[in-house]
């Protein structure tokens, strides 16, 4: 459990430095259009979606 | 609109008020009479209200008007937001739990006392309030004056801002005044929901109406004004955003979210440490609830191009499609809850902090439980009398006080870092460092040619802050072992 916990903290700062500069920079043009969305607000987008999903399964995983 | 809709308007409006009233009224009969109920609700707040209380403080005034004026004038720059709702409350998955265990053990119900009591300081506890109420007021300042321009717009000017600021926070302060955090909780959640309702129909339906959808909308907009879309968007003057500047406010914003007292305060609010982790699990959900607020802002972009000032873009677009009178009441219903949903919250943690941090701290160490409640309530009041003059008849530059608010906020991230994994820290360590951090971002913002690639004065207060605390600690007496330990174990 302990592993998990610091996984899912090692997760999120990666998440934090891909949301800024420079990892950002690498997905920040208006193309291509991704489910409607121009490709730089896909990509926070999907890390907030991913955020969400990794913090339920470690809420599901100390659960059990 | 037609001639005469904007009785309707009115009318679907001041229900939405009534509506508030009468649940924050209703909601705080069962808490019990001292502090505890009033500013902690007897710790017995669940899952869902904490969910709302927190999420309606995101969808603030700034989110519901601000952020279609982002997302209209300055594009790509808007997406910060998602940017730290993604990652901003997480600290509080692993370290909440256990601050609501202290909370219970040793009858915390604000920020402050957990760290003053962690390193004995008063002063500590002071600079705390001081750096809360600086945070508080031009907060809820902007809120207030959100709320007058509502029924100013909504009215055609028959309703001026100062008495539609009255109206609106008039409610807030009965249902604040009456019921404590728990009005704040019951209406939070009320105006939650409300808004995003709200958020969704209008985001969907109206790049549906004016582009057939959001793919054909971003679409034209990557066509013909591909640099609004391209990160890190626009700055305020319509120039290229920096890197610099982009980053460290996804930085200062990530950093202080999570620290911002009168959220800080609502760990002491959960019933138990199950319902603190859900609500900060579903918390990044109220990010993807601000994704169509913004289309709402991309939408006005190639169809009413040069609304000044951008924040108006909403109901501009909304005022010129000739959508039925219920509709638009219903979005100024939804422009009220943003606003009032905020400014509850912050008004009933002003009033706390200043009683429980500073006056009770400073003043009178004896000062009973029912008569701080009183003191609380007294000022509440005050507290929002003086907003409401700021937001109605004051000049005084907002702007520079919120820059500076966000700055010295952040300051107290170290602290709370210090208080669960170093030990070594000790009292003057902790107080110099967060002074110093507060003075640096002071200083870098007063004398804008200090600035350096855009970066954010609070992150160099933050760099200062961490020396001084490292370096102070290291030369003075560390707090007792004994004393630490609770705060400092697993």
């Amino acid at each position: 459990m302990r592993r998990a916990r610091r996984a899912v903290a090692l997760f999120f700062l990666v998440a934090f430095l891909s949301l800024i500069w420079p990892v950002y920079s690498y997905f920040a043009g208006e193309r291509p259009l991704v489910l409607g969305m121009p490709l730089s607000l896909f990509y926070v987008a999907a890390w907030l979606v991913a955020s969400f999903l990794v913090l339920l399964g470690l809420f599901l995983l100390e659960e059990r | 609109m037609s001639s005469g809709g904007w009785i309707v308007v009115l009318a679907v409006t001041l229900g939405y008020l009534l509506a508030s009233l009468v649940i924050g009224v209703l909601s705080g009969r069962r808490i019990s009479k001292g502090t505890e109920g009033y500013v902690a609700g007897d710790r017995g707040l669940g899952f869902i209200s904490l969910y709302f209380i927190m999420g309606a403080s995101i969808f603030s005034a700034f989110a519901f008007l601000g952020g279609p004026g982002w997302a209209y004038s300055r594009g790509a720059a808007s997406f910060y937001i998602l940017a730290y709702a993604a990652v901003g409350l997480t600290p509080w998955y692993f370290l909440a739990p256990k601050i609501s265990r202290l909370g219970r053990e040793r009858g915390y119900v604000t920020q402050a006392e957990l760290f003053a009591d962690r390193f004995q300081s008063k002063s500590l506890s002071a600079i705390l309030a001081v750096i809360s109420i600086l945070g508080f007021l031009p907060y809820l300042t902007l809120q207030i004056k959100g709320a007058g321009y509502v029924f100013a717009v909504v009215t055609e000017g028959r309703i001026p801002v100062w008495a539609g600021a009255l109206i609106a926070y008039g409610v807030v302060l009965i249902y604040v005044f009456k019921s404590g955090v728990m009005g704040v909780a019951w209406t939070n959640t009320m105006q939650g929901v409300f808004m995003l309702v709200l958020a969704w129909s209008l985001g969907l339906y109206l790049p549906a109406k004016l582009y057939g959808g959001v793919g054909p909308m971003f679409d034209q907009l990557a066509d013909q004004v591909p640099e609004l879309l391209r990160a890190p968007g626009l700055a305020a003057d319509g120039s290229a955003w920096t890197w610099g500047g982009y980053s460290s406010a996804v930085a200062i914003s990530t950093i202080g979210f999570s620290m911002w007292p009168h959220y800080f305060m609502r760990i002491f609010t959960a019933r138990s440490e199950r319902s603190l982790k859900q609500m900060v699990v579903f918390y990044p959900t109220f990010g993807i609830f601000l994704i169509p607020i913004l289309f709402i802002g991309f939408c006005g972009v190639l169809r009413f191009p040069g609304v000044e000032p951008a924040d108006t873009i909403l109901p501009t677009i909304l005022t010129s499609l000739d959508l039925p009178a219920v509709v638009i009441g219903l979005f100024c219903a939804g422009a009220l809850a943003a606003s009032m949903s905020t400014g509850d919250a912050l008004l009933h943690a002003s009033g706390s902090v200043l009683v429980r941090d500073l006056y009770r701290v400073l003043v009178r160490p004896d000062i009973d439980d029912a008569q701080q409640t009183r003191f609380i309530r007294i000022l509440v009041v005050v507290i929002g009398a003086i907003a409401f003059y700021f937001a109605v008849a004051s000049d005084l530059s907002l702007v520079l006080m919120l820059l500076l608010s966000y700055g010295f906020v952040a300051q107290i991230m170290p602290v709370f870092v210090v208080t669960f994994f170093w030990p070594r820290a000790s009292r003057a360590g902790v107080v110099a460092g967060l002074v110093t951090g507060c003075l640096v971002t002071a200083i870098w913002n007063l004398w804008p040619e200090l600035q350096w690639n855009e970066i954010h004065p609070g992150l160099w207060g933050l760099a200062a802050h961490i020396v001084v605390l490292f370096a102070v600690s290291k030369l003075t007496r560390p707090i007792d072992p004994v004393h630490t330990g609770p705060f400092l174990g697993t």
